[in-house]
């Protein structure tokens, strides 16, 4: 591997990985992060939030670091608002103080400590009214959501529909570009969602169905096919999805990448 | 057959610039291949149309697409608020109105299997014609309020549509479909989906019973259509006469000509009378004189 060329991160025609079109006021959009559990996103969300925060995400580029060329908005409110279901305040803070993002930076929402405690015992739709309350309305901004999918076992008789119409869609207006962060390790091992009659599953799919024909852009994580690899952890494949359409001066540029990832660092090559 | 009588790029530019009558046409799509271009061409064709007040009905898009006069997002509504609200942009069945309404539905999986038939009933009238999409691959989830053996939303969706249209991506010929195919049962979704350039399968539903069937490369950015398989050609070659080898067969004519095919097309079939329903289910019964009918045993009756 040592061999290839390293890549940089690309997303859209602009030669940006979050177009500045997509945070204007005048839109909302959504980007969807699928993976598993052998391929964790933790660095992608990382470089994602470094965008936003820096510009640019200095922790994947092959020629350039966070000091020499970081430039910081001047907008006194954080660009980025981090929400996750699966890791608290505490895993972020030590990732991203790593990349030379400060508390200050973004503004995290802790959907994960103490979640079912707080909520047990309460009508399904003021559990998800009282999550939207933590999201302030900013259509300059970018949200990341990691796996809400969780909310279909958490919360007792919420289905994907309503998961998508009461919590994702209103999300979305509160912001310039939802990412949503989500796992498809259900789908990878076992049948083929269309042949089973599991109500869990299909309601599962028919969310990540619904994220997938809202997304402008679809980064997908998956393992090798070929089985484990000392010097590859992965494949990064970049596709349009279903509301590629949406903004008529800029598209998705589809891309295939592998990654490896070493304790603190990611690399790109192109596949 | 019937497709002798139609060209198929007409008909289908016909159905984009909403001239043929179709009340409801159904659009289906999955996220290999969603059906945000073929939207598009229907605005693209009906554009010249002034008189097209384009209704859009949202449960999936949240930017309000530019040629929408009326845009209505549905994903905080309620079924009968919906329908209210859609009430107010169209003319009620009574009246007559000059221009023609087109209403799109994106899309049409959010409203449940047991008030779809209810809701499409409810809001449908002359001068109006429906665009419904519907995610193929969005499993179904049954509640069975209608019993089980009630059809599905796709099976409902696809009796009362009068033109159904089934956008796919364009495989090249190295790319195996099988493979695609479980990639995407997996939301892994292959390089080169959802592309300018797609296949278009149309069903068109005669008033004779009769359905065409035609597959169409669609480019999106330059809007040609280019057929791709006459499906009716190949369903003829399979069962129907090859005139050829009727020939000589017997001292009479076996073959049909042009004409007697055209003729044939036209047949109202009998069994689409009785799906008018204009009848009824009354049992019509007369007595006659040496019917023995006992007015205490209740399984006589025949009423």
């Amino acid at each position: 591997m040592s061999g290839l060329q390293r890549q940089d991160l690309i997303l859209f025609s602009d030669q940006s990985v979050i177009s500045s079109q997509l945070c204007d006021g005048n839109s909302n959009d959504m980007i969807l992060v699928t993976h598993t559990a052998a391929t964790l996103p933790t660095w992608l969300v990382n470089a994602l939030v470094e965008t936003k925060v820096l510009g640019a995400p200095f922790s994947l580029k092959t020629d350039s670091t966070p000091s020499s060329n970081a430039q910081k908005s001047s907008r006194n409110d954080p660009l980025i608002t981090i929400a996750s279901f699966v890791h608290n305040a505490d895993y972020f803070d030590k990732n991203l103080s790593k990349l030379k993002i400060g508390k200050n930076d973004y503004k995290m929402v802790d959907l994960f400590t103490d979640f079912v405690v707080n909520n047990i015992g309460k009508p399904k739709d003021k559990i998800i009214s009282d999550i939207l309350g933590s999201f302030l309305v900013d259509t300059g901004s970018t949200i990341v959501l990691e796996q809400p999918e969780i909310l279909l076992s958490l919360i007792e008789g919420l289905t994907s529909d309503e998961l998508s119409l009461w919590f994702i869609t209103p999300l979305m207006k509160k912001c310039g570009l939802l990412i949503v962060v989500t796992s498809t390790e259900l789908y990878f091992n076992n049948t083929p969602y269309e042949s089973t009659q599991d109500k869990n599953i299909l309601d599962h799919s028919r969310f990540t169905a619904a994220c997938t024909y809202k997304s402008l852009a679809v980064l997908n994580l998956k393992p090798l096919e070929t089985g484990r690899a000392k010097d590859v952890t992965g494949t990064l494949r970049i596709t349009r999805g279903g509301a590629h359409d949406s903004h008529p001066n800029i598209h998705v540029v589809e891309n295939e990448f592998l990654y490896l990832t070493q304790k603190d660092s990611t690399k790109l090559f192109y596949r | 057959m019937a497709s002798s009588s139609y060209n198929p790029s007409i008909l289908l530019k016909r159905i984009f610039s909403l001239n043929e009558t179709s009340p409801l046409i159904l659009s289906l799509d999955t996220i290999a291949q969603t059906s945000k271009n073929l939207l598009n061409e229907f605005v693209y064709c009906s554009s010249t149309n002034k008189d097209i007040t384009i209704v859009y009905i949202s449960f999936e898009t949240i930017n309000r697409p530019s040629y929408a006069t009326n845009f209505i997002d549905a994903s905080s509504l309620k079924l009968q608020d919906l329908i209210s609200t859609l009430r107010t942009y169209l003319p009620s069945p009574q009246e007559k109105v000059a221009g023609k309404f087109l209403v799109i539905i994106d899309s049409i999986n959010y409203i449940s299997n047991t008030n779809l038939s209810q809701f499409i009933s409810s809001i449908a009238s002359p001068n109006i014609t429906f665009l419904v999409n519907f995610h193929k691959d969005m499993p179904e989830l049954n509640d069975n309020e209608n019993g089980i053996h009630y059809p599905s939303s796709f099976e409902l969706l696809h009796f009362m549509a009068a033109t159904i249209l089934e956008v796919e991506p364009q495989f090249s010929d190295t790319v195996e479909e099988e493979d695609v195919r479980s990639n995407l049962s997996k939301f892994i979704i292959p390089k080169g989906m959802n592309n300018s350039t797609y296949m278009l399968t149309l069903t068109n539903k005669r008033k004779s019973g009769r359905s065409i069937n035609y597959q169409f490369t669609i480019n999106s950015d330059t809007h040609e259509y280019e057929i791709f398989k006459d499906m009716n050609e190949i369903e003829d070659n399979v069962n129907n006469e090859n005139p050829e080898a009727l020939q000589d067969l017997a001292t009479f004519n076996l073959s049909t000509s042009a004409k007697q095919k055209k003729a044939k097309d036209q047949v109202e079939l009998p069994f689409l009378e009785a799906q008018s329903f204009n009848t009824g289910g009354a049992i019509v019964y007369e007595f006659e004189k040496d019917d023995d009918y006992d007015e205490e045993d209740p399984y006589e009756d025949p009423f």
